[in-house]
């Protein structure tokens, strides 16, 4: 089992860290380096902001005072940031894709390894969000709406690494022609690009919900990402079902872009797995006509 | 389900799903999965929480089948009779929950406040695994079938799931529309494959996975769907009947 074999007594820490994957520069002159490089030192700060920038677009608080969550939560992301392995990896990645020309065989070596450990965060922050609404009476949807969410970041990765797995060939053909290489990357960037603003968008909304539901069921910011009881009485339903339906929808358009890119998986083996086998148990027993 | 994975590994770009199938396996899909989780999230969490405990370890399946054998009893004295639906979802969980405990470490405990969850993760993703054929593994396509077709499928095949009927309808509408042979592929023998002739009768060929590229080879050989039906002298009552619909369905 994942979640079990990965035994979990941490907070549930859920944070916004960076868009994967990045866009693809062919080469940038040197004074776009000095004016865009992002060194690792900024990009902590870029987040950390970016966090605090999503926290000012949340719902009024009922119990907690807004500036002692900002200051609260700005030093936490810090660092926790400072100690994330995936992070530090996205920023070389980022350094990679900012200079494709020159560091094509770097970004190829890390960028898949780099999705494994993401997916392995994805797996985390499932369990996160099943371990608050065990912690709950919140309603089935608030779970699988947010389920629903995590794993479609997880479909894009899939499908992001089977597009990039054959540009990859392309892009190692073209070395000896900038200009064709040059092109294969901004056709790369064209194809990201509706995905990462609404994957962006999805993250972010996703991350709001979850805040909203913990940050309300917070008496002090030192519970705030804390293992506790959370009760659907302390928040606004109306906004809780605003967030879920804004979640389903975002989420749904990306279904849609994604599913004509997906490869054809095959139905989950009936026969190995024991979940697999109990859901069909019960859609048989379901599907049973009445009367 | 191995029969149509291997089916579909080999002839998934010569597949077709209608919306009603869709629809109906992605709903399906996601109440039996919700059935599974609320079971776990009410009442299991209670009953380990009333008898105050507080891990479970691979050593420890006593207590979750003390649990099921209560549920049981008590949903036996509630329907007076053994309610046989409800039991079997009951085993269901039971075994899901049971094989989760047995696959732990060896004297490894687990507190429940993350096993439960930890069910429930593992859960989320076999969920989604299931529903990725029909979100875009396979071709969909939107199908309405005309409501006359749907009552001459349930006449002549006698059909008493209206779901079925639905689907069957959609796949007779799609042949006729686009006047090329449809195989219906399924492995619900009792309800669909039990009326092979009855189904073939209205000129619907359903076959399970394993047969169903073979079907095709012969299907094919005959004339297209609509010059076919022309070519026959004489019609039975049933093909009269579905005759009908369709021609008023192609051609509205």
């Amino acid at each position: 089992m994942i979640s079990l074999s990965n035994e979990k007594s941490s907070d549930n820490l859920e944070l916004i860290r960076r868009s994967i994957p990045l866009p693809q520069r062919f080469e940038y002159d040197e004074d776009t380096i000095n004016k865009t490089f992002k060194d690792y030192k900024t990009a902590i700060i870029e987040t950390v902001n970016e966090n605090l920038s999503l926290l000012d677009e949340l719902p009024p608080l009922k119990t907690l005072n807004i500036e002692d969550v900002k200051k609260y939560l700005g030093k936490m992301v810090e660092d926790d940031l400072k100690q994330d392995s995936i992070f530090e990896k996205s920023v070389e990645i980022e350094r990679y894709t900012n200079n494709m020309w020159k560091y094509i065989e770097s970004y190829f070596r890390e960028i898949f390894e780099c999705h494994d450990s993401i997916r392995k965060q994805l797996n985390s922050e499932i369990f996160d969000v099943c371990r608050m609404f065990f912690n709950s009476d919140l309603p089935m949807l608030f779970l699988t709406t947010i389920e629903d969410a995590i794993l479609i970041q997880k479909d894009y990765l899939d499908m992001y690494d089977k597009q990039i797995r054959k540009e990859c060939l392309e892009l190692l053909r073209s070395r000896n022609n900038r200009k064709k290489f040059e092109k294969l990357c901004d056709a790369h960037n064209r194809w990201i690009k509706p995905f990462t603003e609404r994957m962006d968008k999805l993250e972010h909304t996703r991350i709001k919900l979850f805040w909203y539901t913990d940050f309300n069921n917070s008496a002090t910011v030192d519970e705030i990402f804390k293992v506790k009881s959370i009760r659907s009485g302390a928040l606004d339903m109306k906004i809780i079902q605003g967030f879920i339906d804004d979640l389903r929808k975002q989420f749904k358009e990306i279904e849609t872009l994604i599913a004509p890119k997906m490869a054809f998986s095959l139905f989950t083996s009936y026969e190995k797995n024991i979940g697999a086998r109990s859901i069909r148990k019960i859609m048989e027993l379901a599907n049973v006509p009445e009367g | 389900m191995k029969a149509c994975s291997g089916f579909l590994k080999k002839a998934a770009s010569q597949c077709i799903i209608s919306s009603s199938v869709k629809t109906e396996a992605l709903e399906l899909i996601e109440h039996s999965h919700d059935v599974i989780v609320s079971f776990i999230h009410d009442s299991l969490k209670s009953y380990l929480e009333s008898k105050g405990i507080k891990e479970l370890g691979n050593r420890d399946g006593k207590i979750i089948a003390d649990f099921f054998a209560e549920q049981k009893a008590q949903l036996m004295k509630l329907h007076y009779k053994r309610s046989n639906i409800q039991n079997e979802i009951l085993g269901a969980v039971e075994n899901y929950v049971a094989s989760q405990l047995h696959s732990l470490e060896d004297g490894k405990k687990l507190s429940i406040s993350i096993f439960l969850p930890a069910l429930a993760a593992e859960l989320a993703i076999v969920k989604h695994n299931m529903e990725a054929p029909f979100k875009g593994g396979i071709r969909c396509e939107e199908i309405q079938p005309n409501d006359s077709i749907i009552s001459a499928v349930v006449i002549s095949t006698i059909m008493r799931n209206d779901k079925d009927a639905v689907h069957l309808a959609s796949s007779l509408q799609c042949q006729f529309r686009r006047n090329k042979w449809v195989i219906f592929v399924t492995t619900d023998q009792k309800d669909i494959l039990n009326r092979e002739a009855e189904l073939r009768e209205i000129f619907l060929q359903c076959s399970r996975p394993e047969w169903a590229l073979d079907y095709q080879r012969e299907i094919t050989k005959n004339k297209a769907p609509l010059e076919h039906v022309q070519d026959i002298k004489i019609y039975t009552s049933k093909q009269n009947q579905i005759l009908d619909a369709i021609k008023k369905a192609v051609t509205t």
